[in-house]
């Protein structure tokens, strides 16, 4: 197992290594010089040349690089220009909120998955499995933004039923703490909802098929012939092995996840990571923009990984393998 | 009716009504006043006054003199005979946005825009991806490495944040914006070309053309090009679906298309201004991508079965 976990980090290294390198590439290809980028564009050449030679960009590009990945490496991703803050002070108010919207939403995604999958399979292709199917495709083929959107419209401007933007109402600090809890539950119940009905489609197809193959296989035959009742022939012998693949499902969807939760957190302002990069590339605020993207392709990662090692708890078949 | 038909019917025809739509349909001219947040089907009287202003109105009457007596923003107003120089009915089918724009017309304006950035994008990432994918499979050992550690790099980055930190860095526009969008796009159809071609090279045929001594070139034309249209065929269907909603997102986030030009996503955007008092200016382009991206995917399933599993 600790093998496992080595060889994965020692492959995870040099693709997250590239990823650095090419956005570095990529600032520095970018039309206009990076001290376009840091500074204002009315100062004076004098002070342009200071902070040329401050962010030491007078040095050969390959000082530079190695420089900026020493920084990175160390956790140093420098100072936003929008805020004035430390990039890290910055990401850190906003990771609590990405972290909850999108753990809710993984959540959500996977059991809509699980009971849409299991309704399917109770039939294939009958009435409910192609109701089903026609519904998660149709919600496949809408653009999130606009899921949103229409979510918005529909349970807050005309039901009024739930807020429609941000994370807690107007007063709300004021409130004693199980109150504080139902009013950030209220807020998040539209983006979380959303974000799991954009995704809960690919979930649901992939535990369907999962489904269906466990179902043909020769030891659900056994267990038939042995005479195992038909509610456990499903719930243990049909269900259980099929749930594994949910572990590289994992995997799959972080990136999803992860791009989902920027629209949605730009529609609901959601104070979390997503608004956060919007907000710095639309003021072209680099160092931001930089660090968010580094930390998306670091969740990646590490979400692949993550379904891996899972996946080689759960299963002893690939555990032996490696 | 047939899905083998209806399917490529419907992409037919709107492609067809993106491209030709705009010169075909007489919009209602715009009128911020009288012809705003009209809901769709909304019929107006659109007067052209003998000074050259338009207006419109969706309660207009005629007066037997000649007269039009009309509401607009709030107010009656009556021109006289003299003023009018036309008076036709339109009618909105979309309805108009808060600047009084006919939607129909910019849902297909729109169309057009995201269309061609998206099937430009398609086409430089089939080129990137095919070119690639190919030195892939048939150069040195250490190009394969090499290509196909960049193609995982490049896809360990979500796709929306990429497209950003792009966009942030090279400014928006039709152009960066393809490039963009095709830089970003071509590691799947790396990867399948490659797959295929991987496994093209060991079936019998190609070894039988490798043995008589064939050149490459007739190789390439005769067995490997005419084995991966399926697949590819198919790719692309499903990508061009994909870089429709990514150029729809970045417009959405004022990223991409820049206003007054239209595109779906940008009318999104400013559908979601209007979102309690004009529900319609937001809804209608939105289902216009989730029409699409569906026929898209329902094409690519076609081509699925039509190539089948059987060719590669």
């Amino acid at each position: 197992m600790s093998r496992l976990i080595l060889r994965r980090v020692l492959v995870a290294v040099p693709v997250l290594w590239l990823v650095v390198t090419a956005t570095f590439l990529a600032v520095h290809a970018a039309p206009g010089s990076v001290e376009d980028l840091v500074a204002d564009p009315s100062l004076s050449p004098a002070a342009r040349l200071a902070i040329r030679e401050h962010w030491r960009l007078d040095r050969p590009l390959g000082e530079q690089y190695v420089r900026w990945l020493g920084a990175v490496a160390a956790g140093d991703l420098g100072v936003s220009f929008l805020y004035h803050q430390p990039v890290a002070t910055v990401l850190g108010r906003a990771l609590g909120p990405t972290a909850l919207l999108a753990g809710t939403a993984l959540l959500l995604d996977l059991l809509l998955g699980l009971a849409v999958a299991v309704v399917s399979v109770r039939r294939p292709h009958g009435v409910a499995d192609r109701l089903l199917g026609g519904l998660s495709l149709l919600l496949w083929g809408m653009p999130p933004f606009w899921l949103a959107l229409m979510a918005v419209l529909v349970f807050s401007l005309k039901l009024g039923w739930l807020p429609p933007s941000h994370m807690a109402s107007v007063g709300a600090a004021a409130l004693p703490p199980a109150a504080r809890a139902v009013d950030l539950l209220r807020h998040l119940i539209l983006p979380a909802g959303v974000l799991a009905l954009a995704g809960f489609a690919a979930t649901a197809r992939y535990l369907r098929a999962a489904l269906l193959d466990v179902a043909a296989s020769r030891h659900l035959l056994a267990a038939r012939a042995r005479g195992v009742p038909p509610r456990r022939l499903f719930w243990v012998h049909t269900l259980r092995p099929a749930l594994l693949p949910v572990a590289t499902l994992l995997g799959l969807a972080v990136p999803a996840l992860v791009s989902g939760a920027l629209v949605v957190e730009v529609v609901f302002s959601w104070p979390g990571m997503g608004r956060v990069m919007w907000t710095a590339a639309t003021a072209r605020d680099i160092p931001v923009v930089l660090a968010t993207t580094l930390l998306a392709a670091g969740a990646v990662l590490a979400g692949t990984l993550l379904a891996d090692l899972l996946y080689a708890a759960l299963d002893p078949r690939v555990r032996e393998s490696v | 009716m047939n899905r083998r038909r209806a399917v490529p019917a419907l992409l037919g025809a709107v492609v067809l009504a993106c491209l030709a739509g705009p010169l075909l349909h007489r919009p209602v001219p715009a009128d911020p006043v009288g012809g705003a947040l009209l809901p769709p089907g909304s019929a107006v009287v659109v007067l052209t006054l003998a000074d050259g202003r338009t207006l419109v109105s969706p309660a207009a009457r005629p007066s037997p003199d000649g007269a039009w007596t009309l509401r607009r923003g709030g107010a009656e107003e009556t021109v006289p005979p003299a003023a009018v120089r036309s008076a036709v009915r339109r009618r909105a089918w979309l309805g108009t946005d808060r600047y009084g724009r006919d939607l129909l017309d910019r849902l297909l304006r729109g169309g057009r825009i995201s269309l061609a950035v998206a099937g430009a994008a398609l086409a430089l990432s089939l080129v990137v991806g095919l070119g690639l994918g190919l030195a892939s499979a048939t150069g040195p050992r250490w190009l394969d490495t090499v290509l196909m550690r960049l193609a995982d790099a490049w896809m360990a980055f979500p796709m929306l944040f990429l497209l950003i930190l792009l966009v942030a860095l090279f400014r928006p526009g039709p152009v960066s914006l393809v490039a963009i969008l095709g830089a970003s796009s071509w590691m799947g159809l790396a990867r399948l070309v490659r797959g295929q071609a991987l496994a093209l090279r060991e079936r019998p045929f190609l070894q039988a053309s490798r043995a008589m001594g064939s050149p490459w070139h007739l190789r390439w034309r005769l067995h490997y090009l005419p084995n991966l249209v399926g697949p590819v065929a198919q790719e692309t269907a499903l990508r061009l679906g994909d870089l429709i909603v990514a150029e729809a997102t970045l417009s959405f986030l004022g990223l991409g298309i820049q206003p007054p030009t239209p595109s779906w996503g940008s009318m999104v955007a400013e559908g979601q201004a209007v979102l309690l008092s004009g529900w319609w200016v937001a809804t209608i382009p939105g289902l216009a991508i989730a029409l699409v991206v569906l026929l898209l995917a329902a094409a690519g399933d076609l081509l699925q079965d039509r190539v089948g599993p059987g060719t590669a």
